[in-house]
Order: structure tokens, then C-alpha cells, then sequence
């Protein structure tokens, strides 16, 4: 337990991006949004993304608030930070089917994590665990250097 | 199934396939936009950098060019020196509000959010921006109006949120007004109304007004409105779409009234940043996770 204690922490928000090579122990909070983890088998570290809708449609800036975007982000930052493509793992949380007045497209939730699996399908890296979709939101925290996520239902939640 | 029945069927099967054929055509045609307009955003992503020669390295010559005037100047053109000295700093203030942008984009585009909570006097703070643009907005005889009222019981002023981040959206809008507008417009009217945990803004000029059909692109990167190389009409592009994208990140939106001709009003809702939502470099109530059994390890 030590070790958990010492390590860093970071909330990390909608429409962002984290990948750090020092352990650090990342939270977030889902609804219909998808986290994707990667994680490096060989050098414990590993990265994170947050996004909120599944594909960019040209509108407003080309931000991680589109899976196809934050999932490029990740893989690429992962690769900057110095590792292997195919020491790669993935895992994959959130897409639920919360209702949300405000956003009115059909099945974001869904549509969210299937972009999510496709996408890793596409670069080959294997998803090792997922907990996707059911009606509820999720909180997860994610330990970049054991590759582990806790992870925690939730009633009511908004992101 | 007598006749009656099963025609009643074959309507309600054939205008369910209607239905399904409307929707599909309407797909396509909201597929058809998507992809002309990421064809424009890889073309205006090229024009971006022929802009960014005038928005950077333009006043940077300037900058240099004063500045080298300055250096040989005699003893006694001190009034010159003055008058250089101004020049050189309003030249370096509008390229630090450029780079900013620039700044802030890549930023957003990289995901690398951490918005950064601080109390802030309203009223001070606006105030404060305001002050910095009376010169440019008087070059073209328009005048700040600046109009606060706190609705809250406190009366203090105070709201938390990220004072970088608002500071990047008001100053965006209100250049915005002050170059939307003309000499025949008068003034930018910046109305503020701080409430319980939000706040709401307008930024509303009297100028050149945005078509209809405009208003849906405005928020996109790059893109202006008027872009024949020798229009009067600054900017790259990236001020409304990182407005708006700030605006999310706060929690609120943005929306916006336009009239051609008449004006334009930008119109900001943010809420407060709260002290029980988690914020960056906190993880909130981590214990929990040890106490009921809703919780899973992967």
C-alpha cells in the first residue's frame, strides 16, 4: 500500500489526453464518454484519454473531444514517450447509455465504445479488458505503472 | 386477415419504408456536409500558415524596426522615444495575443487541459481587460460600454473558475466587436451579470452583422468569414473556435445572435467551478472505492 500512496495523482477531464512516464494514478468519471488505457506491457507506463462524442465532423477545433482523434492522440503519444506499438494493451471503460438531455444524438454511449473497439482493432492492439455500455456512469482509476483500473458504478452522473 | 387488415398493413409497412428512406436520405446528405468540410479544414489548414506571415511576422518587423530607430536615436528626441516606445508595445501586445491563441489551440488539439481554479473578482477582472482596449476601440470611435451587476445574495464579486481560460474568451470576443465594427457603430456593449453559480456575458457590437447561413461555421478553425487576401478583416480563424472550446471547459456555452447590417451579440453562459467536483492534481474521496461492493478491477 506504500507505493500507492507515494505515487502521483491526476483527475483527468472530458476532451483531454494523459500519458506521463512517471507512475501516476489517474481518475475520471464516465457517462456516454470512453476512457481507452493503454498500457506498456515491457515499461510499466502507461496513458489515457477521455472523449465525449465518436468521430470529429469538422466543427470547432480537431480536439480529443472525438474518439477518432483522442485515440490517434494516445497511441501517438504513447510512441513518443518511447514505446513499442506492439507492447501495447488496451483497455476500454464508459459508453454507457446515460440519458443526457443535452446531447441530442441517438446512441452516443454506444457509438463511443464501438468506435473505441474498432480503432484498436485497426492497430492491432489486443483489448485485454472492458467494461462498456449498461445504464450506468462509471468512475475508474487508473494506475499507469500496474496497468490496473479500479473501477466503480455510479447512479447519476453527467460526462 | 381480411382485405381491410391487410391493406392497413401494407400502408403502415410502406410508410415505415418512406420513413426509413427520408432518414437515410437525410443521412447522406448530413454525411455529404462532413466531408466537404473536412476537405476545407485540410485547405484552410494551408491558409493558416499564409495568415499567420501577417498576424506574427509582421509586427515582429515592426517590433525590430522601431526598435533599431530607437537605438540611434539622439539625446534629444526623447518625445520620438516615447512615441516608439508606444508603438513597439502595442505591436508586442497584439503578437502576444496571437501567440496566446496559437498557443491555446495547439493545446486544446493536444488535449492538454488542466484548467487551473482561482477566485476572481469579476467585476475588477473585466474591468481590467476592458481597460487594455480602449485605445484600439477609440481609433475607431467606438466606445467600451461596460455594464455589471452582481444578482448574488453576497454581493462579493466572487467566482471561481479558471481566470486564464475566461480571460482568452473575453478578450477573443471583444477584439472580435471592435473589428466587426465601424466608425458609424458607436459602441460594444459588455453586459455582466454574475449569479449563483454562473456567470453570463454578452459582447454585442452594432457592426457588419453575420449571415444566417454563416453562423453555423463560425466556431470552426480557421475559418473567416471574409478571406480575400486584401481584406481589412485580422485574425487566422482560431478566436471563436478556441472561445468556444473554452467555454466547454468551463462548463458553460456559447451562443450567438447576429442581424446582417445590424450586429452581432455573443452571449457566454459559464458555471462555477465547484469545490466538491474534483479538480486536477485532486482525486476526490478516493476511499470510497474500499466500502461497497458496486466496485470491480480490471
Amino acid at each position: 500500500m506504500e507505493k500507492i500512496e507515494n505515487i502521483e495523482k491526476y483527475y483527468l477531464f472530458p476532451s483531454s489526453v494523459f500519458v506521463n512516464i512517471a507512475p501516476t494514478q489517474v481518475t475520471t468519471v464516465l457517462g456516454s464518454c470512453v476512457s481507452v488505457c493503454l498500457i506498456d506491457i515491457k515499461r510499466n507506463i502507461g496513458g489515457i484519454n477521455h472523449y465525449m462524442l465518436p468521430l470529429w465532423n469538422g466543427s470547432g477545433l480537431a480536439s480529443p473531444k472525438y474518439g477518432n482523434i483522442a485515440i490517434d492522440k494516445l497511441i501517438e503519444r504513447m510512441i513518443f514517450i518511447g514505446s513499442r506499438k506492439e507492447n501495447l494493451r488496451a483497455k476500454v471503460f464508459g459508453g454507457g447509455n446515460v440519458l443526457e438531455s443535452s446531447i441530442n444524438f441517438f446512441n452516443v454511449g454506444e457509438r463511443n465504445h464501438t468506435l473505441a473497439i474498432e480503432m484498436l482493432e485497426n492497430e492491432n492492439i489486443p483489448i485485454i479488458a472492458k467494461s462498456i455500455g449498461g445504464e450506468k456512469g462509471r468512475k475508474i482509476i487508473f494506475n499507469t505503472f500496474t496497468g490496473e483500473v479500479m473501477l466503480k458504478f455510479l447512479n447519476r452522473i453527467s460526462t | 386477415m381480411n382485405d381491410e387488415e391487410l391493406l392497413k398493413e401494407l400502408e403502415k409497412r410502406f410508410n415505415n419504408n418512406k420513413q426509413s428512406l427520408l432518414e437515410l436520405e437525410q443521412l447522406y446528405s448530413q454525411l455529404k456536409v462532413v466531408n466537404k468540410k473536412l476537405e476545407e479544414s485540410e485547405e484552410l489548414k494551408s491558409h493558416f500558415i499564409s495568415n499567420i506571415r501577417n498576424e506574427i511576422i509582421n509586427p515582429f518587423a515592426s517590433i525590430m524596426g522601431l526598435a533599431k530607430e530607437l537605438s540611434i536615436l539622439n539625446k534629444a528626441d526623447l518625445e520620438k522615444v516615447n512615441s516608439f516606445g508606444k508603438m513597439i508595445y502595442y505591436e508586442a501586445f497584439d503578437l502576444d495575443f496571437q501567440l496566446k491563441n496559437i498557443f491555446a489551440a495547439a493545446a486544446i488539439e493536444a488535449g492538454d487541459l488542466s484548467p487551473d481554479i482561482t477566485e476572481i473578482d469579476i467585476d475588477k477582472f473585466f474591468k481590467n481587460i476592458i481597460q487594455f482596449y480602449h485605445v484600439k476601440a477609440s481609433d475607431k470611435k467606438i466606445v467600451l460600454d461596460y455594464d455589471y451587476e452582481d444578482l448574488t445574495d453576497s454581493k462579493s464579486n466572487v467566482f471561481k473558475t479558471d481566470a486564464e481560460k475566461l480571460r482568452l474568451i473575453i478578450t477573443n470576443l471583444l477584439i472580435n466587436a471592435i473589428d466587426n465594427s465601424n466608425e458609424s457603430s458607436g459602441k460594444v456593449i459588455i453586459k455582466v451579470r454574475l449569479n449563483h453559480e454562473s456567470l453570463m456575458f454578452s459582447v454585442k457590437d452594432f457592426g457588419k452583422g453575420i449571415k444566417d447561413e454563416d453562423l453555423e461555421i463560425i466556431f470552426d478553425r480557421f475559418k473567416r468569414l471574409n478571406t480575400h487576401i486584401h481584406t481589412l478583416n485580422k485574425g487566422h480563424g482560431l478566436g471563436l473556435s478556441i472561445a468556444g472550446s473554452y467555454a466547454e471547459i468551463l462548463g458553460g456555452n456559447i451562443k450567438v445572435e447576429s442581424q446582417l447590417n445590424i450586429g452581432s451579440s455573443f452571449n457566454v453562459f459559464i458555471s462555477e467551478a465547484n469545490d466538491n467536483k474534483p479538480r486536477l492534481g485532486f482525486v476526490e474521496d478516493d476511499a470510497e472505492f474500499f466500502t461497497d461492493n458496486e466496485e470491480m478491477i480490471f
